[in-house]
């Protein structure tokens, strides 16, 4: 044969291959509203970057007849490419082909991509579409999970990993996209559960939809298991190519810095957003915007314990972690959601070399028996430790409340905080002020001719005195009160100072974080 | 999109929210709202602890029990839980029959406590202890 001959059988069998399930499991893909698995890869990456590897690779499997099938690629699609001149290991998996279900090979290309991506030291990417183990393939699909959880763990912390759910992850498969960094979902396209409608109807003859179970509005509203939400496949690509820009290759490296813009303060006014009054309620997420660049900034897990708000923003160039308390959700209250919430994303910043900008205005922690008995100590805990254990620059900016325990749990002087600041608005206090005087102010309150007229007094008496931020200032406790309209200013001041931030801990194997 | 966003917020209503005797004025989240008060556990009360099947129930309405009695068998997750009375006491109500597939946190059986010589004993004893106890504390 001549190297024509040869390369076009080369192109013959590349055809067959690429074909996936066939054009009837390709048609069913579609009417699902789904796209196909080539399709994703391709609209996720930069064109033509795409370079697949693990073409021709065939299952192994030889029980029940499983050696007359021939399953192409075996149901997962590997390779690399660029977004937006990034490069990432990628993997999708193919419904079309046997459900894109998880055999020994298909784990194989699976865990070989992700030892790629360790050893080039850039980001991985997972597609999952998939009906969950391939039953034929009995224990070795079993192990091909966990070889590729053992890998997601290691990975963690060293490149980022991001997981897209676009089809069923149903069983063991929902654990590897919950030991990873960022988990997208689409809109009745993601399904995600441990135990799926069928065995939770035999078991207990309740009725329950896929998307009432485990739909993408659950994970990423109720369970908190997702981080970004979107209505379709289109935008959701769009969102991870977002994310991508603002998140370095890998733990050794910082974000690329992107050209400085100035913030939008016509749209986005303080004097207009925030009203003084601590007991009134405005988003915070638009003090943000009037502080970062382009007024631009990316929110993760926004529909999720809403009475804090994580994301990424840049201030001169350089990518952010922000962490705010929402006033206009229960007040901006820390409970154990946004406990848990706030705490994964100050870590997944400190490993990755991300500066944190922490925004606060919060009575304290929520009370209820339901949030004691729901662990709010184990889970509160958490905004401590993983502040307290961040190296990377932390500036801190007090804008009203900033009571009690959650005083010193967001990113205060305490934890070591780089920089705090505070806004003339600033009231650090050990509670708030009708609480204070009534317990400092017991007796006089109890023994008064008109107790509500001496508690009222007691109260603006207190709030006169503690309830502003100069009695910490007077301690050192806060750098400096400044104009709320030189935030901006002194952050990115704050910043430039930083850069050689050289903070080193204790050796250790690793902490015991009260997970 | 954001000023439409903005909007819908706007329109929302604020409710008041008091911590520590201070009002605030927020939104409130569904998972707050449905947050479920707390029960006082009551030991007459048989709940399942686990989703799945009766698969025998020993003992009928009316019936008296001692304490460590088997009640029922509750199969889940392929085991066979026996459930026994906590208490002394006759079966009020019974709610199942073999053969019921129950959900987690299902009350099952009722028992009326019954106040043995025993337990009014060791009530009586209580009373005692529980002043004395608290005047010690105090004068420390």
């Amino acid at each position: 044969m001549s190297l024509k001959q040869k390369t076009l059988d080369l192109k013959k069998r590349m055809h067959e291959a690429l074909q996936g399930g066939g054009a009837k499991a390709i048609e069913k893909q579609v009417a699902m509203g789904k796209m196909t698995a080539r399709e994703r890869i391709i609209a996720l990456l930069d064109p033509n970057s795409f370079h697949e590897y693990d073409l021709f690779v065939e299952h192994s499997a030889k029980d029940f007849d499983m050696d007359k099938k021939h399953l192409p690629g075996d149901g997962v699609i590997t390779g690399t490419g660029t977004i937006n001149g990034y490069p990432v290991c990628i993997f999708a998996q193919d419904f079309t082909v046997a459900g894109g279900s998880l055999g020994f090979m298909h784990a194989r290309k699976i865990t070989k991509i992700m030892d790629h991506a360790m050893k080039l030291k850039i980001p991985l990417i997972g597609i999952n579409d998939s009906g969950g183990a391939r039953i034929q393939e009995g224990v070795n699909s079993l192990a091909g999970y966990g070889d590729i959880f053992y890998r997601n763990t290691l990975a963690s912390g060293v490149i980022p990993q991001i997981s897209v759910i676009l089809g069923p992850c149903a069983g063991g498969a929902v654990y590897s996209p919950a030991l990873t960094d960022f988990v997208f979902v689409v809109d009745k396209i993601s399904k995600m559960f441990i135990t799926g409608p069928e065995v939770i109807k035999t078991v207990l003859g309740e009725e329950i939809s896929m998307e009432a179970l485990g739909g993408a509005r659950v994970q990423a509203e109720v369970t908190g298991n997702a981080h970004f939400f979107s209505e379709s496949e289109d935008d959701c690509f769009e969102q991870i190519k977002k994310l991508v820009s603002f998140i370095p290759w890998n733990n050794t490296k910082k974000a690329e810095p992107f050209p400085k813009k100035t913030p939008n303060t016509k749209l986005y006014k303080i004097e207009e957003i925030f009203p003084t009054d601590p007991m009134q309620p405005y988003d915070v997420r638009n003090i943000i915007k009037a502080i970062v660049d382009n007024s631009d900034f990316f929110e993760i897990q926004e529909l999720f314990a809403r009475n804090i708000v994580i994301g990424f923003a840049r201030l001169n160039g350089q990518t952010m972690g922000f962490v705010a308390n929402q006033p206009l959700v229960l007040a901006g209250v820390l409970d154990v959601d946004s406990s848990d919430k706030a705490a994964r994303f100050i870590r997944y910043c400190d490993a990755f070399n991300i500066p944190l900008v922490t925004l606060v205005d919060l009575p304290g922690y929520l009370p209820g028996v339901d949030q004691e008995h729901a662990g709010v100590i184990r889970h509160g805990a958490k905004i401590l430790y993983s502040y307290s254990e961040a190296t990377v620059p932390k500036m801190t900016v007090i804008l009203r409340k900033a009571y009690g325990g959650g005083y010193i749990a967001m990113c205060s002087r305490h934890l070591k905080a780089d920089f705090v600041f505070a806004w003339p608005t600033a009231e650090i206090a050990v509670m708030g002020p009708e609480g204070a005087a009534n317990i400092i102010f017991r007796t006089e309150i109890s023994e008064a001719e008109n107790p509500d007229e001496m508690r009222k007094l007691k109260v603006k008496e207190y709030k006169k005195k503690f309830a502003n931020p100069y009695v910490a200032a007077a301690y050192g406790y806060i750098d400096a009160v400044i104009d709320p309209n030189e935030t901006r200013r002194f952050l990115i001041h704050a910043i430039e100072v930083s850069s050689h931030k050289d903070e080193t801990r204790p050796t250790k194997k690793h902490g015991i974080p009260p997970f | 999109m954001e000023t439409e966003k903005e909007q819908k917020e706007e329109k929302q209503e604020f409710k008041k929210f008091v911590l520590d005797g201070d009002e605030y004025k927020t939104l409130l989240t569904k998972k707050y709202l449905s947050r479920k008060p707390y029960i006082v556990n009551d030991p007459g009360k048989i709940i399942s602890f686990i989703p799945g099947t009766i698969i025998k129930v020993f003992v009928a309405n009316g019936q008296t029990v001692k304490a460590g009695e088997k009640l029922l068998i509750l199969e889940a997750m392929k085991m066979n839980n026996i459930l026994t009375a906590p208490v002394n006491g006759k079966i009020k109500k019974l709610l199942v029959v073999d053969g019921d597939k129950v959900a987690n946190k299902q009350l099952l059986v009722e028992i009326i406590e019954e106040a043995t010589r025993e337990s009014k004993e060791k009530k009586k004893v209580k009373k005692i202890i529980i002043p004395i106890k608290k005047k010690g504390d105090r004068s420390k």
